[in-house]
Protein backbone atom coordinates (compact mmCIF):
# COMPACT_ATOMS: atom_id res chain seq x y z
CA UNK A 1 0.00 0.00 0.00
CA UNK A 2 1.10 3.51 -0.73
CA UNK A 3 0.51 6.49 1.19
CA UNK A 4 0.22 10.00 -0.80
CA UNK A 5 -0.30 12.85 1.18
CA UNK A 6 -3.90 14.17 -0.94
CA UNK A 7 -4.98 17.21 1.23
CA UNK A 8 -5.08 18.80 4.48
CA UNK A 9 -8.79 19.32 5.68
CA UNK A 10 -9.40 23.04 7.34
CA UNK A 11 -13.32 23.32 8.53
CA UNK A 12 -14.51 26.67 8.90
CA UNK A 13 -17.99 28.45 8.93
CA UNK A 14 -17.17 30.29 5.48
CA UNK A 15 -15.22 29.53 2.90
CA UNK A 16 -14.58 32.73 0.82
CA UNK A 17 -13.60 34.26 4.31
CA UNK A 18 -11.22 31.64 5.16
CA UNK A 19 -9.94 31.45 1.48
CA UNK A 20 -9.10 34.76 1.10
CA UNK A 21 -7.00 34.39 4.61
CA UNK A 22 -5.00 31.37 3.06
CA UNK A 23 -4.23 33.54 0.01
CA UNK A 24 -3.47 36.54 1.85
CA UNK A 25 -1.24 35.32 4.55
CA UNK A 26 0.26 32.69 3.12
CA UNK A 27 0.64 32.59 -0.82
CA UNK A 28 -2.27 29.96 -1.54
CA UNK A 29 -4.08 30.04 -4.98
CA UNK A 30 -7.61 28.92 -5.58
CA UNK A 31 -7.93 25.64 -7.21
CA UNK A 32 -11.18 24.89 -9.08
CA UNK A 33 -15.00 25.59 -7.27
CA UNK A 34 -16.81 25.32 -4.53
CA UNK A 35 -18.23 21.44 -4.49
CA UNK A 36 -21.84 20.88 -2.57
CA UNK A 37 -21.52 16.73 -1.57
CA UNK A 38 -24.74 15.76 0.21
CA UNK A 39 -23.12 12.52 0.38
CA UNK A 40 -20.57 14.34 2.80
CA UNK A 41 -23.31 17.01 3.85
CA UNK A 42 -20.77 19.60 2.87
CA UNK A 43 -18.67 22.39 0.88
CA UNK A 44 -15.31 22.24 -0.04
CA UNK A 45 -13.06 24.11 -1.81
CA UNK A 46 -9.48 23.31 -2.87
CA UNK A 47 -6.16 25.84 -2.58
CA UNK A 48 -2.70 24.57 -3.72
CA UNK A 49 0.52 26.56 -3.04
CA UNK A 50 2.25 26.94 -6.49
CA UNK A 51 4.93 24.06 -7.07
CA UNK A 52 3.18 21.68 -3.86
CA UNK A 53 2.30 18.23 -4.37
CA UNK A 54 -0.95 18.57 -1.92
CA UNK A 55 -3.68 21.11 -1.35
CA UNK A 56 -5.82 22.61 1.74
CA UNK A 57 -9.24 21.70 1.78
CA UNK A 58 -11.23 24.08 3.09
CA UNK A 59 -14.86 22.52 4.18
CA UNK A 60 -17.99 23.73 5.75
CA UNK A 61 -21.19 21.98 6.48
CA UNK A 62 -23.90 22.77 4.28
CA UNK A 63 -26.37 23.48 6.26
CA UNK A 64 -27.36 23.12 10.29
CA UNK A 65 -28.15 19.50 10.15
CA UNK A 66 -24.56 18.78 8.61
CA UNK A 67 -22.10 16.24 10.15
CA UNK A 68 -19.79 18.64 10.17
CA UNK A 69 -21.72 21.21 12.56
CA UNK A 70 -20.62 19.76 16.06
CA UNK A 71 -17.03 19.43 15.08
CA UNK A 72 -17.58 23.18 14.20
CA UNK A 73 -19.06 24.17 17.41
CA UNK A 74 -16.32 22.90 18.69
CA UNK A 75 -13.91 24.52 17.01
CA UNK A 76 -11.91 21.66 15.68
CA UNK A 77 -10.59 23.35 12.74
CA UNK A 78 -7.86 21.48 11.69
CA UNK A 79 -9.81 18.56 11.16
CA UNK A 80 -8.46 15.55 8.95
CA UNK A 81 -5.18 13.86 6.64
CA UNK A 82 -6.19 12.64 3.60
CA UNK A 83 -4.44 10.26 1.60
CA UNK A 84 -4.65 9.22 -2.01
CA UNK A 85 -4.10 5.35 -1.91
CA UNK A 86 -4.09 3.15 -5.34
CA UNK A 87 -7.28 1.10 -3.41
CA UNK A 88 -9.71 2.54 -0.74
CA UNK A 89 -11.31 -0.83 0.24
CA UNK A 90 -8.20 -2.27 0.55
CA UNK A 91 -6.25 0.38 2.54
CA UNK A 92 -9.53 0.36 4.80
CA UNK A 93 -8.89 -3.23 5.68
CA UNK A 94 -4.93 -2.58 6.06
CA UNK A 95 -5.45 0.22 8.45
CA UNK A 96 -8.96 -1.78 10.39
CA UNK A 97 -6.34 -4.39 11.26
CA UNK A 98 -4.19 -2.12 12.93
CA UNK A 99 -7.12 -0.69 15.17
CA UNK A 100 -8.37 2.02 13.23
CA UNK A 101 -12.31 1.95 12.38
CA UNK A 102 -14.19 2.91 9.51
CA UNK A 103 -16.71 5.78 9.87
CA UNK A 104 -18.79 4.05 7.15
CA UNK A 105 -18.13 2.29 3.80
CA UNK A 106 -16.33 4.16 0.60
CA UNK A 107 -18.64 6.72 -0.79
CA UNK A 108 -18.10 8.46 -4.19
CA UNK A 109 -16.89 12.37 -3.78
CA UNK A 110 -18.43 14.51 -6.17
CA UNK A 111 -15.24 16.69 -5.83
CA UNK A 112 -13.21 13.89 -7.09
CA UNK A 113 -15.06 12.82 -9.96
CA UNK A 114 -16.69 10.13 -8.09
CA UNK A 115 -13.52 8.56 -7.00
CA UNK A 116 -14.50 7.06 -3.72
CA UNK A 117 -13.42 8.28 -0.17
CA UNK A 118 -13.80 6.74 3.10
CA UNK A 119 -13.40 8.14 6.42
CA UNK A 120 -11.47 6.22 9.69
CA UNK A 121 -10.60 6.84 13.19
CA UNK A 122 -8.57 5.75 15.39
CA UNK A 123 -8.69 5.88 19.57
CA UNK A 124 -6.84 8.74 19.44
CA UNK A 125 -9.16 10.86 17.70
CA UNK A 126 -7.19 11.28 14.27
CA UNK A 127 -9.70 11.63 11.59
CA UNK A 128 -8.23 10.37 8.20
CA UNK A 129 -9.95 10.11 4.59
CA UNK A 130 -8.84 8.38 1.76
CA UNK A 131 -9.27 8.67 -1.63
CA UNK A 132 -8.91 6.22 -4.44
CA UNK A 133 -6.10 7.30 -7.32
CA UNK A 134 -8.09 7.39 -10.64
CA UNK A 135 -9.47 9.58 -13.50
CA UNK A 136 -10.61 12.71 -12.32
CA UNK A 137 -9.91 16.09 -10.80
CA UNK A 138 -7.44 16.48 -8.07
CA UNK A 139 -5.28 13.62 -9.00
CA UNK A 140 -2.25 13.75 -6.06
CA UNK A 141 -0.10 11.68 -8.81
CA UNK A 142 -0.58 14.58 -11.46
CA UNK A 143 0.76 16.89 -8.98
CA UNK A 144 3.98 14.80 -8.56
CA UNK A 145 4.39 13.97 -12.41
CA UNK A 146 8.00 14.48 -14.29
CA UNK A 147 7.71 18.76 -14.89
CA UNK B 1 -15.92 -14.09 27.10
CA UNK B 2 -18.65 -16.76 26.24
CA UNK B 3 -19.31 -17.47 29.58
CA UNK B 4 -19.93 -13.66 30.49
CA UNK B 5 -23.53 -12.90 31.49
CA UNK B 6 -25.47 -9.73 29.63
CA UNK B 7 -25.22 -8.17 33.18
CA UNK B 8 -21.62 -8.41 33.40
CA UNK B 9 -21.38 -6.93 29.58
CA UNK B 10 -22.91 -4.32 30.47
CA UNK B 11 -21.20 -3.18 33.32
CA UNK B 12 -18.32 -3.56 31.48
CA UNK B 13 -19.24 -1.39 28.81
CA UNK B 14 -20.44 0.96 31.74
CA UNK B 15 -16.98 2.25 32.08
CA UNK B 16 -16.36 2.31 28.83
CA UNK B 17 -19.09 4.90 28.39
CA UNK B 18 -18.43 7.05 31.40
CA UNK B 19 -14.89 7.41 30.04
CA UNK B 20 -15.59 8.53 26.39
CA UNK B 21 -18.67 10.36 27.39
CA UNK B 22 -17.22 11.94 30.54
CA UNK B 23 -20.19 11.10 32.69
CA UNK B 24 -18.60 8.75 35.58
CA UNK B 25 -21.89 8.94 37.42
CA UNK B 26 -23.43 7.26 34.12
CA UNK B 27 -25.36 4.07 35.11
CA UNK B 28 -25.94 2.16 31.72
CA UNK B 29 -28.41 0.11 30.61
CA UNK B 30 -29.79 -1.79 27.75
CA UNK B 31 -31.92 0.57 26.55
CA UNK B 32 -29.27 3.50 26.56
CA UNK B 33 -29.41 5.25 23.43
CA UNK B 34 -27.85 8.82 21.29
CA UNK B 35 -31.40 10.04 22.34
CA UNK B 36 -30.38 10.11 26.08
CA UNK B 37 -27.17 12.10 25.85
CA UNK B 38 -26.46 14.89 23.63
CA UNK B 39 -22.28 13.96 24.30
CA UNK B 40 -22.95 10.23 22.48
CA UNK B 41 -21.98 11.78 18.62
CA UNK B 42 -20.61 9.75 16.05
CA UNK B 43 -16.77 10.86 17.22
CA UNK B 44 -18.06 8.96 20.72
CA UNK B 45 -19.60 6.30 18.71
CA UNK B 46 -16.10 5.05 17.20
CA UNK B 47 -14.04 5.44 20.30
CA UNK B 48 -16.61 3.30 22.36
CA UNK B 49 -16.13 1.01 18.96
CA UNK B 50 -12.69 0.85 19.74
CA UNK B 51 -12.59 0.94 23.25
CA UNK B 52 -14.44 -2.19 23.32
CA UNK B 53 -12.60 -4.39 21.46
CA UNK B 54 -10.14 -4.07 23.56
CA UNK B 55 -11.93 -4.46 26.45
CA UNK B 56 -13.44 -7.41 25.32
CA UNK B 57 -10.60 -8.78 22.91
CA UNK B 58 -12.60 -8.88 20.19
CA UNK B 59 -12.50 -7.53 16.52
CA UNK B 60 -16.32 -6.78 15.78
CA UNK B 61 -17.84 -6.67 12.61
CA UNK B 62 -19.79 -3.07 11.64
CA UNK B 63 -20.70 -1.87 8.66
CA UNK B 64 -21.19 1.86 9.34
CA UNK B 65 -20.67 3.25 12.62
CA UNK B 66 -23.41 5.81 12.11
CA UNK B 67 -26.31 3.43 12.39
CA UNK B 68 -25.08 2.53 16.08
CA UNK B 69 -27.47 4.80 18.33
CA UNK B 70 -27.99 2.83 21.37
CA UNK B 71 -26.17 0.10 24.25
CA UNK B 72 -28.10 -2.93 22.47
CA UNK B 73 -26.76 -1.81 19.50
CA UNK B 74 -23.63 -2.55 20.54
CA UNK B 75 -24.03 -5.44 22.92
CA UNK B 76 -25.46 -7.16 19.24
CA UNK B 77 -21.67 -7.16 18.07
CA UNK B 78 -20.06 -8.75 20.71
CA UNK B 79 -19.76 -12.58 20.60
Amino acid sequence: MTWALHHIGYLTDDLEAEAARWCADFGYQRDGEIYTDPAQTAKVCFLRLQGADHWLELVTPDGPSSKLAHALRQQSTFHHLCYEVPNVAAALAALRERGWLPLGPPAAAIAFGGRPVAWIMDQRRVLIELVEAGEGPYQQRALRAPK
Amino acid sequence: MNTMTQEEKIQRLGKIFQDVLDLPGLRLTENFSTADCPEWDSVATVQIVLATEDAFGVRVSVENVATLHSVREILALLP
